[in-house]
């Protein structure tokens, strides 16, 4: 009896196997020819998209980039010319597969444009890009404070004094126990004050924080 | 049990083993001379009387009571001397009572001090004999010459004799396996001192049970059948199988035996004929014994009967087998006349025709298991033949697979009663008067019979067949028959030298007691035979097997033991040249200590468990290979909360090395393992081989795997054929995962279900080779059957529907000189995994048609239906397999032909991916338009829902050739190395893989841990490989396995330098001395990143010497032993840590080291 019953399920199975291979959906085979990335506007899909370490990015089916590698060279032609939106996701996608401060960097820099580009169509929006912007700076702070970039002709630069100061021009405050100075050369750094004990990231929300919503309409 | 109780319960028990094994077996024996061959049965052996027993034996005598009373046993076998009791009312002795007999005991025994309440527990010596039905003592061994063994007839029927002497066959089918081994073990391979010491124990316990033959199947060489003769009387049947299992013939091993093919029978007549010219004048042969069961084997493929009706098929070629015994037989009585000739048939099939083909037939013999009664069997041979009977196999095994526990008393009392049926057969006793005696199967447990190379020192209790004249443990539709468990002795484990202990069961004291008759006594009746075994009390005897049995297992009853400790301490000198790691360039010294301690936990008999903990002492820094498993211990260097450096110098001192458990039910067996090895599911319906091997051997310790973990569940009686494994890491780098499968026969064929569902996504892999593979969910189902010397196997797998809707890219070649996508040459398709890419299937035919073997194989694989790589072997040793992965199509064919000693094996592979893989192709962003055109990246296992690597385009030809005089354990085998018996085998691979087009990219894993995909793969490139192994066994203790090999090679990762590498290596094993050593040219470094990052060395060396306490075993590494190892590297550019030196580019750097190591295991 027990060898009749698992004969049985046994078929009942293969049959199932059977039927579930005629049940798809047509699905469509493209060829791809590129992407008008300057045409593309911003979604807002989640509030920690392009903040470091989330990879939400890489499932918004709004990013042209999610399946893409993204060249050294063609990152930085999309950052110039791709627009706010196009670069945004370039460079959230960037940092999602390769966590560095100039990719949080950059992302925070396009989410800083799109809030205050005027491409947003509703004050919450503007809202929640500006929060997402900062939380970004924040995160060049907290997790690569040593990031440098480059100029075009090889100088290097320090990521961090602009991310301060990035924060700073959103109108938010720096979180942490961070505080901008000069060096002996007359250059801006920041640096920590030790021994603060006020949180020192903006991601996740701060205890007293939780459940807030400064953009709420 | 109170604690005070169970102390004496355990010294009484020892005490009785102390007295029953340390001892001559029992009191009477006590004083019998070791030289004279079998001993003479006491005068007066105790208290046991003639008093039928219970069970069949009291059955019996009450059934002759009548005739028996007055003249039996209360007069003749009944008490002797001034004993008061009379016949059947003779009390046992009781506890606390004290038998005057016993007290007095032969001169050598109050030494022993027992306690009289255990004496009075001591099972009764024996039926108490008048001298005139004792066992005569069998005349002095001769020492020249040839036993004269007839056949006596006359009108009261047929006895055995020699020399003229009546001889009942008090017969016992021996051989000598130790735990751990199988039926590729022999004794007479062995040192002269160890095969001495192992006959020395053997023998005497035979002899003293009263055995004066043993059957031995030929290999036994002449000397030893005179020795064990000599030394104690005791006569070899020399068997010899006729094939049963197959036969090398001109070279070729051919199984089944074909008994209808003219040149097998030529050459198995030949071989017999030597066979008896060399042995019939050797002393203590007593007979020449034919087959072994060969009637049921008679499944040969081709041939005249093969046209024939299947119903008419088995007497067809029966006629075949019969008549080449029946010239055999002729041949044997034209070259020996003092040796009579039987046969070991299965039961009384074809009797007829054994009559008709086979008349010069002198003692018919069979294997029989009917249970406690061999009905009309001695009749029946009277009827059909006139000649004389002798069992070559019967009895009982000593395990009830009903109630899943050992019962030696059934055992006991089948061969009891089947030995009183003989004994009422034999001669003159009015009955059929044709039995001559038996040998009882078997002398000790086999842990090898079930499933043959698996387990081998795992006392399996499975059992492999149903018989339902086993009444004491049968169930109808449920197999009973325990193959392991069928010795008159239970087995101890071996000691280095293969050495072990006996622990007699049951049936060894009342078979002793049984013998002390002797059936061709004048005044033997049948109601004296009925008697003296009716006095016979198996509980009694069982007491004795009871004290066996704790001696056995004291330790294991404990619930805790410590199973073994090791103890590993090295030290490594070491230093370099031109290595970017400053410090490596200096002369270092440092040390390691590791040590292990084992525990065994045995709860009860249904549970065992075992765990190995690992306790590190100090931990070098210097080795040059700088992962291995004490490294976890390394001091390491952490941030604390303040940003400051912190180093902690002891940290993971302990770890669990290794556990695992075993719970056996009557209905399942469940093992859990962790960190111990797994076979693969392959030989049992895993077609698509979804369940990996999992020993993993050095590696599993070198990256300090987790894995496997997991459990495996293994139904029995209604649930036989469910498998079922559920674990975090079942195989390294496995998801956690739960495979089920249903696998069992259905008439001729079978068959097979699997189905595998992952919980969840492991995130990591440590090293390159145990990348986690994506979530899955796999459903196979398998089909096969044999058709003659044709096997047809066919399987369907569904598999990776949790990629179904997974983007992808794939590209097509563009017209010439057309547009195309970024002027790369192809067009650039995006695409979504669907339900049909899910979809594979699989088919294989083999032809088995000795010496010629071929098989042809097909599938196809959609695009995410991944299985594993195959792991079985078909037909021979080929290394080039089509992929286990999805997204290909593949066909493979190979042939292999023996030939005298060789084997030629070609091999061909034609192999296709569906989508092939990505080229590279960078993106662009045209700042006038606006669009980004994406570019490519080989595709890869972390990010992509298939990518291709082992299923690359492929056209493979592979070619082995393998020179083996011993067939029967080919040099391809995996554990060849340690089993090849024959003085020199070979075997060469060469192989050729045309790969037209690249690969997808692999995955790397950083030093820091951390996975990544390389942004490509190999590209397009010719793959060549050779391989050469060799055996060379110069004597018994002195062996010497070689690898050399040479060939081409790609890296993992996207370095597309082409790598041509070769070496030696090999093992040189000279009684305790061994010698390990390898050198390499070209090659990679040990470890998964050197191929990743394609880091080969110029040159590696490496030598190690050591001397050990005992020989070593082959695939054991770790025992007691000291030695010393010398390693060396040269490296160059491609060399991970080279430093190149400015003032001369091309100087190469070095890395050496010596390490010294002592190894004591306990």
């Amino acid at each position: 009896m027990y060898s009749s019953l698992f004969d049985m399920r046994a078929v009942s199975l293969v049959a199932l196997l059977v039927l579930a291979a005629g049940c798809e959906e047509d699905i469509e085979r493209r060829y791809r020819f590129g992407t008008n990335i300057t045409g593309i506007q911003f979604e807002f899909f989640d509030e920690n998209e392009g903040i470091h370490p989330s990879d939400v990015v890489l499932t918004n089916p709004n990013n042209p980039f999610r399946n893409h590698p993204i060249g050294a060279e063609t990152k930085f032609e999309i950052l110039a010319s791709g627009g706010n939106a196009g670069a945004f996701y370039a460079w959230a996608t960037l940092l999602a597969a390769i966590p560095t401060g100039e990719h949080q960097f950059f992302t925070a820099v396009k989410l800083h444009d799109i809030a205050t580009s005027g491409e947003l169509e509703t004050e919450e929006e503007v809202c929640r890009v500006t929060l997402m912007a900062g939380r970004g700076y924040q995160v060049v702070l907290d997790e690569f404070p040593d990031s440098v970039s480059f100029l075009e002709d090889g100088t290097p630069f320090y990521l961090a004094p602009l991310a301060y100061r990035g924060i700073e021009s959103l109108g938010l405050e720096v979180q942490g126990d961070w505080v901008l100075a000069v060096d002996a050369n007359g250059n801006d750094v920041v640096t920590r004050i030790a021994g603060s004990d006020t949180p020192r990231t903006m991601f996740p929300p701060p205890p007293e924080l939780e459940g807030f919503d400064p953009c709420a309409p | 049990m109170n604690p005070t109780r169970r102390v004496e319960w355990l010294a009484s028990a020892l005490s009785l083993a102390l007295l029953c094994t340390a001892a001559p077996t029992s009191a009477q024996d006590a004083g019998a001379d070791p030289d004279a061959g079998v001993p003479e049965a006491p005068a007066d052996a105790g208290s046991a009387t003639a008093e039928p027993a219970e069970g069949e034996g009291e059955g019996q005598a009450e059934g002759e009571g009548e005739t028996a009373e007055g003249e039996t046993a209360e007069g003749e076998t009944g008490v002797e001397g001034d004993t008061p009791e009379a016949g059947g009312d003779t009390p046992e002795p009781t506890a606390g009572e004290e038998d005057p007999d016993e007290e007095s005991g032969p001169p050598d025994e109050p030494s022993l001090q027992v306690d009289p309440r255990i004496r009075a527990r001591i099972p009764p010596p024996g039926t108490r004999l008048p001298p005139e039905l004792q066992r005569p003592p069998a005349p002095p061994p001769r020492t020249e010459g040839p036993q004269r063994v007839t056949v006596y007839r006359d009108d009261r029927g047929f006895k055995l004799q020699v020399d003229g002497n009546d001889f009942m066959v008090l017969g016992m089918n021996w051989s000598y396996v130790p735990i751990g081994e199988n039926y590729s073990y022999s004794l007479w391979d062995q040192s002269e001192e160890i095969i001495e010491e192992a006959l020395n124990n053997e023998m005497e316990l035979l002899r003293d049970m009263g055995i004066n033959a043993i059957r031995v199947y030929v290999g036994i060489p002449q000397r030893w059948i005179t020795w064990i003769y000599q030394n104690y009387g005791i006569y070899t049947i020399l068997n010899h199988s006729m094939g049963r299992y197959g036969h090398n013939i001109d070279g070729v091993w051919r199984a089944p035996t074909n008994y209808e093919d003219g040149r097998t029978r030529e050459v198995i007549s030949e071989e017999i004929n030597e066979l008896v010219e060399q042995y019939r004048d050797t002393p203590g042969l007593l007979m020449w014994l034919l087959g072994n069961e060969n009637n049921y084997g008679l499944f040969w493929a081709g041939g005249e009967t093969e046209d024939l009706p299947e119903e008419a098929q088995g007497e067809a070629r029966a006629r075949f087998l019969y008549s080449l015994f029946g010239e055999i037989i002729d041949n044997i009585h034209e070259r020996d006349p003092n040796h009579p000739v039987a046969i070991a048939n299965g039961d009384l099939q074809y009797i007829e025709l054994i009559r008709e083909l086979a008349p010069n037939l002198d003692i018919m013999g069979s294997n029989v298991y009917r249970g406690a009664s061999s009905r009309d069997l001695f009749d029946r041979v009277a009827e059909v033949l006139d000649v004389p009977f002798v069992y070559t196999e019967f009895g009982a095994d000593a395990w009830n697979a009903r109630e899943g526990r050992e019962d030696d008393m059934a055992q006991a009392e089948v061969d009891l009663a089947l030995w009183q049926e003989i004994f009422e057969h034999a001669y003159g006793l009015g009955r059929a008067q044709n039995a001559i005696g038996g040998m009882t199967f078997q002398w000790s447990d086999g842990w090898w019979k079930y499933r043959q190379t698996e387990n081998l020192d795992v006392h399996d209790r499975t059992a492999s067949w149903s018989n339902a004249a086993y009444q004491s443990d049968y169930q109808e539709g449920q197999n009973n028959m325990n193959e392991e468990w069928f010795g008159i002795c239970a087995k101890g484990r071996p000691d280095s030298r293969g050495i072990f202990r006996l622990y007699p069961r049951t049936a060894y004291y009342v078979l002793r007691d049984a013998y002390r008759l002797d059936p061709y006594a004048e005044s033997i009746t049948l109601q004296r035979i009925r008697a003296h075994f009716g006095a016979i009390r198996p509980r009694d005897a069982s007491t004795n097997y009871a004290a066996a049995q704790a001696m056995n297992r004291i330790d294991e009853l404990e619930m805790v033991r410590m199973a073994f400790m090791r103890v590993d301490l090295d030290t490594y000198t070491t230093g370099g040249s031109q290595l970017n790691d400053e410090p490596r360039n200096a002369t270092r010294f440092d040390s390691t200590q590791s040590f292990y301690f084992g525990f065994e936990l045995q709860p009860n008999q249904r549970m065992r468990a075992n765990l190995t903990l690992n306790v590190l002492g100090n931990v070098a820094q210097n080795p040059i290979n700088e992962i291995f498993y004490e490294n976890r211990g390394i001091p390491r260097t952490f941030a604390d909360v303040e940003g400051e450096e912190v180093t902690l110098a002891s940290i993971d001192r302990i770890a669990v090395y290794q556990s695992s458990f075993r719970w056996e039910e009557s209905w399942f067996q469940l093992d859990g393992y962790y960190r111990v090895g797994q076979n693969h599911w392959g030989y049992d319906g895993d077609f698509f081989n979804l369940v990996p091997e999992t020993h993993y051997g050095p590696n599993l310790d070198l990256f300090n795997a987790q894995a496997p973990i997991g459990f495996t569940f293994n139904g029995r009686r209604e649930l036989e054929g469910l498998r079922v494994a559920f674990g975090p890491e079942l195989w390294w780098g496995a998801n956690p995962t739960i495979i089920a499968m249903y696998h069992r026969e259905i008439g001729p064929w079978e068959f097979s279900l699997m189905h595998q569902e992952d919980f969840a996504q492991r995130d990591a892999g440590q090293t390159s080779s145990a990348v986690p593979t994506p979530q899955d969910r796999r459903t196979t189902i398998y089909l096969s059957r044999t058709f003659g010397p044709l096997r047809i196997e066919i399987g369907g797998i569904m598999a990776g529907s949790p990629r179904v809707g997974r983007e992808y890219q794939a590209v097509r070649d563009a017209p010439e000189n057309g547009p195309s996508y970024l002027g790369s040459g192809y067009y650039v398709i995006d695409d979504q995994i669907r339900i049909q890419d899910t979809f594979g299937a699989k088919a294989r035919i083999r032809l088995d048609a000795a010496p010629f073997f071929w098989y042809l194989q097909g599938g196809y694989r959609g695009l995410v239906a991944d299985g594993g790589w195959d792991a079985t072997t078909t037909i021979t040793g080929w290394s080039m397999k089509e992929s286990g992965q999805g997204n290909h199509w593949a066909v493979s064919t190979g042939a292999a032909l023996n030939i005298g000693d060789f084997q030629i094996a070609p091999n061909f592979l034609v192999q296709q991916p569906l989508e092939g893989p990505l080229p590279q192709i960078n993106d662009f962003f045209d700042r006038a338009t606006g669009i980004y055109y994406p570019g490519l990246n080989g595709r890869n296992q972390l990010q992509d829902p298939f990518w291709v690597r082992s299923n690359r385009e492929t056209y493979g030809f592979e070619l082995l050739i393998a020179f083996d005089p011993t067939p029967s354990t080919w040099m391809w085998a995996w554990d060849n190395v340690a089993r090849e018996d024959a003085p020199f085998a070979a075997f060469l691979d060469l192989s050729y893989r045309i790969h037209p087009t690249s690969q997808d990219a692999g995955v790397g894993v950083s030093a820091e841990g951390f996975q990544f995909a390389f942004p490509t793969g190999a590209p397009a490139q010719d793959l060549y490989d050779a391989r050469l192994r060799t055996v060379f066994n110069f004597s018994r203790d002195v062996r010497l396995v070689n690898t050399a090999y040479f060939g081409n090679g790609q890296a993992n990762g996207d370095d597309d330098r082409l790598v041509f590498r070769g070496g030696i290596e090999g093992r040189l094993a000279a009684e305790r001395f061994v010698l390990n050593y390898f050198f390499r040219i070209g090659d990679w470094g040990p470890y998964d990143y050197y191929r990743d990052f394609n880091q080969t060395f110029p040159f590696q060396g490496m030598v190690d010497m050591s001397y050990g306490l005992v020989n070593p075993q082959w695939f054991v590494s770790s025992y007691t032993r000291f030695g010393v190892r010398g390693t060396f590297r040269a490296l160059d550019a491609n060399s991970g840590r080279y430093q190149p030196d400015p003032s001369d580019p091309d100087a190469l750097g070095t890395e050496w080291e010596v390490r010294t190591y002592v190894q004591l295991s306990l």
